[in-house]
């Protein structure tokens, strides 16, 4: 007798508890979680395809008085059905904590253990869920559903090998694991409070959503592939993530507040797909390295929290567009845009624009101030050394900052240093609504409410006959440039 | 009885012995022609392989049928060597009787079980080497033949086993795993490790006259030394069993009793409440008795060793490198005196009566209640987790 409890649709010899075709299995797995307490362990094996009826209760809570491993046998199916058509269908799986929210309560005296650690540690309990498909197919959004009841910091989640045809919510979690999993047409949300989701190896298409809002995530080496609506969804508390060494095509970075995202070293092209685009909202400390963007417009608003953007060692290649957007009336600290090559085509350019975004709610004023700008060792081409047009951004209400020059100011800035840049010749590039040739750079005042920047600076820049775009009110020190004087 | 691996003209008998063995059909009427055919063949028999649907390990074997009603029989190559009841002989129905015979005879073998049995003793708790138990028998052991055949079981195959009494949720675990242990599971290696018994808001109820019963292997803290506390640590205790300060306290949310504690160690505990009236009685004697109030807070769980609402470490101490809290009971109603007395007689008296919760019974290794199958809540600091 071994000790995994096997649950199956076959009639093996070894099966524990054989569930016919198509019938319900929520007697069974609850038998099977009973059996488990002779182990303190639920490894339960599902063999082939199981499905589950809805009723009105939730057929499986995990409670914390046993550690759960759901394994497929190779790959094992569970299927959320609900044909007795229960109008109220609750979610598969939920989970309780118990001993968790006790341990919030905990004296502190004569103490083996602190109590903060105590209510947020996972203490090892553990909910694995391995090499199996899981599938919903009734009217319940969410397959998995982790509430939130007090103090409930303490679970281990760890999907292996999941292929994911349902939505899983999972709130409060500790460390969630996402490894070799694959997503279609699903979100996995990790919410409030949570901590520490880990992806790794993940794909995710086909409307396939990650959305986390844990305080430190790292998602790294994984796929988003299909239409704009495939996408990394960092909440608006999803602080602190990382995006290391991923793939997007046609797919989406769109965050709601989160701050301290970095994302490095990924992939950024519709090869297969298109639409893709990384849209980075409200948060601060945002860091680009080391990234290839080719298609994709990188776009980072409603900054309004001072602090920094911090982009570098990139490529923009073929149509991607770097923008960086302050919130009226507030200030953003500084932005560095560093090491970067920008290649534009005809119809295709990858340009700066550091503009405005409004308060919300209201209209674009463009009375945002970006402090301190760095603009330094970037390249900026006309890959195709062809002649053709390049576009603007459009803001919001309707206002636009053109595509005038491979630098394209349209906010009010106090500090600018463009140093160390080579801005090649354009090759007869014009911007599509004025007609005027590319330029290097230009400030647009958009609205009365962009002033000159008080303090302009061109050091050791080259510049290959490309003209400049600015009121003429404009002042600058330039030195030690080729072809700006 | 020899069955011969070279005669082959006699395998046709052999095979309808062997099927008629194996087949759970074969309970006492049909012995008859089993027995006529061996005599028959007894001869030319002798030395037969085992190789047919019942696979036995060894040449010799032993067969034990019966069942309540009819009685049992050992049926072996000398004849029938025992008939009786489960009480008769060693209290076995038999089957010992079957092994020993083997033993004696041939140093090894393979005993048979085709019906029910209800063995009553344990004449041996050591496993056995070369004796092999195998058949379509179901084994309905209880607290006294339990120690036999949990230790009996590395040498049982096929043969089903359960318990007497289809209490709680035992047989339906039973049926899917041999999850016995002939020694407590539990082990409690310090004051701070915790057991919580949830069911609801309120695990064991509300009620105004209850029992608890428990055996104890620990000593007394210096402070709080809880073993078994009713209540949550935010709601407060609606009663808790203490040991400390070399006193036995059985405490409510005001009031308390006291009694010294044992001198040796591990001890049975009971304590009866009815309406107010708390006693403590230790090994079935009662020690002290008298007023303690309880108010159960809203939201209540047994907890088993530590309850850390006034000290982390506020279990019980180690009676050596580890604590034993054993076999607890919880009644909603008093028992009586003569029940209290078999309850404290053996550390593996099963419940006198059907109990409201059962947990930590060292012959059925079960993480939670033996009665409503659910578990303890163990994961969390302080919680005893990881694997049974």
């Amino acid at each position: 007798m071994k000790m995994p409890i096997i649950v199956s649709d076959h009639m093996d010899p070894d099966v524990d508890f054989y569930v016919p075709p198509g019938s319900d299995a929520t007697q069974v797995l609850q038998e099977a979680l009973q059996l488990a307490l002779v182990y303190g362990v639920a490894h339960i094996i599902i063999r082939g395809r199981i499905y589950v009826y809805a009723s009105s209760q939730v057929p499986l809570l995990l409670d914390q008085s046993l550690h759960y491993i759901f394994e497929g046998d190779g790959l094992g199916e569970i299927v959320y059905v609900n044909p007795n058509g229960v109008s109220n269908v609750p979610p598969l799986i939920a989970i309780s904590s118990i001993a968790t929210a006790q341990m919030h309560y905990i004296t502190s005296n004569n103490g083996v253990v602190n109590v903060q650690e105590a209510d947020y540690s996972t203490w090892g309990w553990i909910i694995g869920f391995k090499n199996l498909r899981l599938v919903n197919i009734t009217s319940q959004r969410w397959l998995i559903i982790t509430g939130m009841p007090y103090h409930m910091h303490s679970i281990m989640f760890y999907f292996d090998t999941v292929q994911f045809f349902a939505n899983i919510w999972l709130n409060q979690t500790a460390t969630v694991l996402l490894y070799n999993c694959y997503v279609n047409n699903s979100e996995l949300l990790f919410d409030t409070q949570s901590r520490e989701v880990m992806a790794i190896g993940c794909r995710f298409e086909n409307n396939a959503s990650l959305a986390i809002s844990p305080r430190g995530w790292t998602v790294v080496g994984c796929v988003f592939v299909g239409t704009n609506v495939t996408y990394l969804n960092p909440g608006i508390d999803g602080n602190n993530g990382s995006v290391v060494g991923c793939v997007f095509d046609g797919s989406t970075i769109v965050t709601q507040g989160a701050d301290n995202l970095k994302i490095v070293a990924s992939q950024f092209q519709n090869v297969t797909f298109s639409g893709g685009s990384v849209q980075l909202n409200s948060g601060i400390n945002y860091g680009i390295v080391g990234c290839s963007f080719y298609g994709y417009n990188v776009v980072i608003s409603d900054l309004y929290r001072g602090h920094s953007v911090f982009v570098a060692f990139n490529n923009f290649d073929a149509g991607s567009n770097l923008v960086v957007l302050v919130r009226d009336n507030y200030t953003l600290d500084s932005v560095v845009i560093l090491g970067n090559i920008f290649s534009s085509d005809p119809t295709h350019s990858s340009l700066i624009f550091i503009s405005g975004s409004p308060i919300p709610g209201q209209t674009l004023q463009l009375t945002g101030v970006a402090k301190m700008l760095y603009i330094a060792f970037n390249t900026f081409i006309n890959a195709s050394h062809t002649s053709g047009p390049v576009y603007g951004y459009e803001l919001a209400n309707n206002y636009r900052i053109h595509g005038l020059a491979y630098i394209n100011l349209g906010v009010n800035v106090i500090y600018a240093y463009i140093a160390f840049n080579y801005f090649q010749e354009n090759y007869g590039l014009k911007d599509n609504s004025t007609g005027q040739p590319l330029g290097f750079f230009s400030l647009q005042q958009i609205t009365i409410n962009v002033k000159p920047v008080q303090n302009l600076f061109f050091y050791f820049n080259v510049n290959e006959n490309n003209p400049m775009y600015i009121p003429s009110s404009q002042t600058y020190t330039a030195q030690f440039n080729i072809g700006i004087s | 009885m020899f069955v011969s691996k070279e005669n082959k003209l006699l395998e046709l008998n052999r095979r309808k012995f062997l099927s008629l063995a194996s087949s759970t059909l074969l309970i006492s009427t049909p012995i008859a022609i089993l027995i006529n055919e061996r005599k028959e063949d007894q001869e030319k028999i002798d030395k037969a392989s085992s190789r047919s649907s019942l696979t036995t390990t060894y040449p010799y074997i032993a067969i034990v049928e019966g069942n309540p009603t009819n009685g049992y029989n050992v049926i072996t190559n000398s004849g029938i060597i025992f008939n009786g009841s489960c009480n008769s002989g060693s209290g076995t129905c038999g089957i010992y009787e079957a092994i020993e015979y083997l033993q004696n005879n041939y140093g090894e073998g393979t005993v048979i079980l085709l019906g029910e049995f209800y063995p009553i003793k344990s004449p041996i708790t050591t496993p056995l080497s070369n004796i092999e138990i195998t058949g379509s028998g179901i084994i309905y052991i209880n607290p006294n033949s339990a120690p036999m055949f949990i230790s009996l079981i590395p040498s049982i195959k096929n043969v089903k086993i359960r318990w007497y009494s289809n209490i709680g949720a035992i047989n339906k675990i039973l049926s899917k795993r041999l999850s016995f242990s002939s020694m407590p599971y539990v082990l409690f290696t310090n004051t701070s490790y915790s057991l919580l018994f949830a069911n609801g808001q309120q695990a064991l109820g509300t009620p105004s006259q209850f029992t608890i019963s428990a055996w104890i292997f620990g000593k007394p803290s210096g402070y709080t030394g809880y073993i078994l506390t009713y209540g949550s640590l935010d709601g407060g205790e609606a009663w808790g069993i203490r040991a400390a300060n070399n006193e036995i306290i059985f405490e409510g949310t005001s009031g308390s009793i006291s009694a010294p504690y044992p001198s040796s160690i591990p001890f049975h505990i009971t304590v009866t409440y009815n309406n107010g009236q708390a006693s403590i009685y230790i090994n079935g004697n009662q020690v002290t008795s008298g007023r303690v109030s309880i108010s159960y807070p809203n939201v209540a769980y047994l907890w088993i060793n530590n309850f850390p609402i006034r000290s982390q470490q506020g279990g019980i101490n180690p009676g050596s490198w580890y604590s034993t809290i054993e076999n607890i009971q919880f009644y909603n109603n008093v028992l009586s005196i003569s029940q209290i007395s078999n309850l404290a007689s053996s550390i593996g008296q099963d419940p006198v009566t059907t109990p409201v919760f059962w947990g930590l019974y060292r012959y059925i290794m079960y993480l939670g209640d033996l009665i409503t199958g659910k578990g303890f809540q163990r994961m969390g600091a302080l919680c005893y987790s990881g694997v049974v």
